[in-house]
């Protein structure tokens, strides 16, 4: 019994260390660039995607946040 | 048994604690380059393009003084403590001036520009949320959106003008290489481009139906091409975010240091102090940088 309780201890010890590193590696942009996410693995999946890209819409802004909230 | 939970638990709490330090310092130790970010500084890699983000940046830094200084003279009013929320304003109107200063041409020295007083906006109108956030009420927020209405936005109109112009600069400009590996060329859509008279949705379709109207072979050889002229301004997007990312210690040390000055200059000592002390940490980070990785050289 001891030594089940020690088992079970070091399987949640290794899955909460796991689960930090994997949850530090989505934040601080390991994650797909917005360039991959953009042209994909390299390349947009139509021509038509790809002309579209090229033109900059109106809506384009930057986003510094709100002063209050 | 209970004497081994206990221990476990602690050690568990113990090593995920160390983790979060370390994750955390690394974060402190780089400029934030969010997915966002990047995404922006593409179009900096032609000159309007560059312009327009940097108009961009003015604007959004303007607006953000503009809101700033309207709840400071609401809190003021109120007789409620605004001494730690006025040097935050002297700080991001320091940022203005950076900004407008910027090389307004597509350029590594442009981007990293961007990139590090976006970051700096970014952080100090955070400070501003979080401390004028204990200070107004629901009812003082729906007031103060009301006067954020009334607030005089010339300055903002005719940096918005600026911005559109320069959309339609990079627009017309793009639209006119899609064309050309087209082998179309219309000057009159162009030029409509350039006045304003076709919008970016209204162009986009118009492309798309010439795209549309192309045999199978030429739809091809422009996808190719278009691939090659994407992998090359990622390429370049790449590069300069890996340099703002390298020199940001020591760049951000030095501006730190000027921010600090003129702080100091216009007399809020407290934060100019603040600054200084931020600045002297980054210096000295930078310095253990380098000399790590001349260790490394000679070791390596």
């Amino acid at each position: 019994m001891g030594m089940l309780n020690k088992i079970i201890m070091i399987l949640v010890l290794v899955v909460v260390v796991v689960g930090v590193f994997y949850m530090m590696s989505d934040s601080d942009g390991t994650e797909k660039t917005s360039n991959d996410q953009k042209y994909g693995s390299g390349v947009a999946d139509t021509g038509s995607q790809d002309v579209e890209n090229e033109i900059v819409a109106d809506e384009d802004d930057i986003d510094l946040g709100e002063v209050y909230s | 048994m209970k004497r081994s939970l206990v221990l476990g638990l602690f050690m568990v709490f113990v090593l995920t604690s160390g983790v979060f330090v370390i994750a955390q310092s690394d974060n402190e130790a780089t400029v934030e380059i969010d997915v966002e970010t990047e995404a922006e500084v593409e179009v900096m890699t032609e000159s309007h393009g560059a312009e327009m983000r940097l108009l961009q940046l003015e604007r959004r830094i303007n607006r953000a003084i503009l809101h700033m200084e309207e709840i400071i003279q609401f809190l003021k009013d109120k007789n409620k403590t605004i001494t730690e929320l006025e040097p935050i304003v002297a700080e991001m109107n320091i940022l203005l001036e950076e900004v407008k200063a910027a090389p307004k041409t597509k350029s590594e020295e442009s981007v990293k520009v961007f990139v590090e007083i976006k970051a700096d906006a970014k952080d100090l109108i955070k400070q501003f949320r979080d401390i004028s956030k204990a200070l107004l009420s629901e009812e003082d927020k729906r007031e103060l959106k009301m006067k954020f209405d009334n607030i005089d936005k010339t300055k903002l109109e005719e940096v918005k003008r600026r911005i559109e112009e320069k959309r339609r600069m990079l627009n017309a400009d793009r639209a006119k290489k899609v064309l050309d590996r087209m082998n179309v060329s219309d000057e009159e859509l162009i030029a409509k481009i350039r006045s304003g008279e076709v919008g970016s949705s209204q162009l986009k379709l118009r492309l798309l139906e010439r795209y549309d109207g192309l045999d199978v072979s030429a739809k091809e050889s422009i996808r190719i091409r278009m691939k090659e002229q994407f992998e090359q301004r990622r390429d370049t997007v790449v590069d300069h975010v890996k340099r703002v990312k390298e020199e940001h210690l020591e760049r951000q040390s030095d501006r730190l240091k000027e921010r600090a000055d003129k702080l100091r200059r216009e007399g809020y000592r407290v934060a100019s102090e603040k600054v200084s002390v931020a600045a002297e940490k980054l210096k000295i980070r930078a310095t253990t940088k380098v000399d790590a990785e001349v260790n490394a050289g000679v070791t390596g």
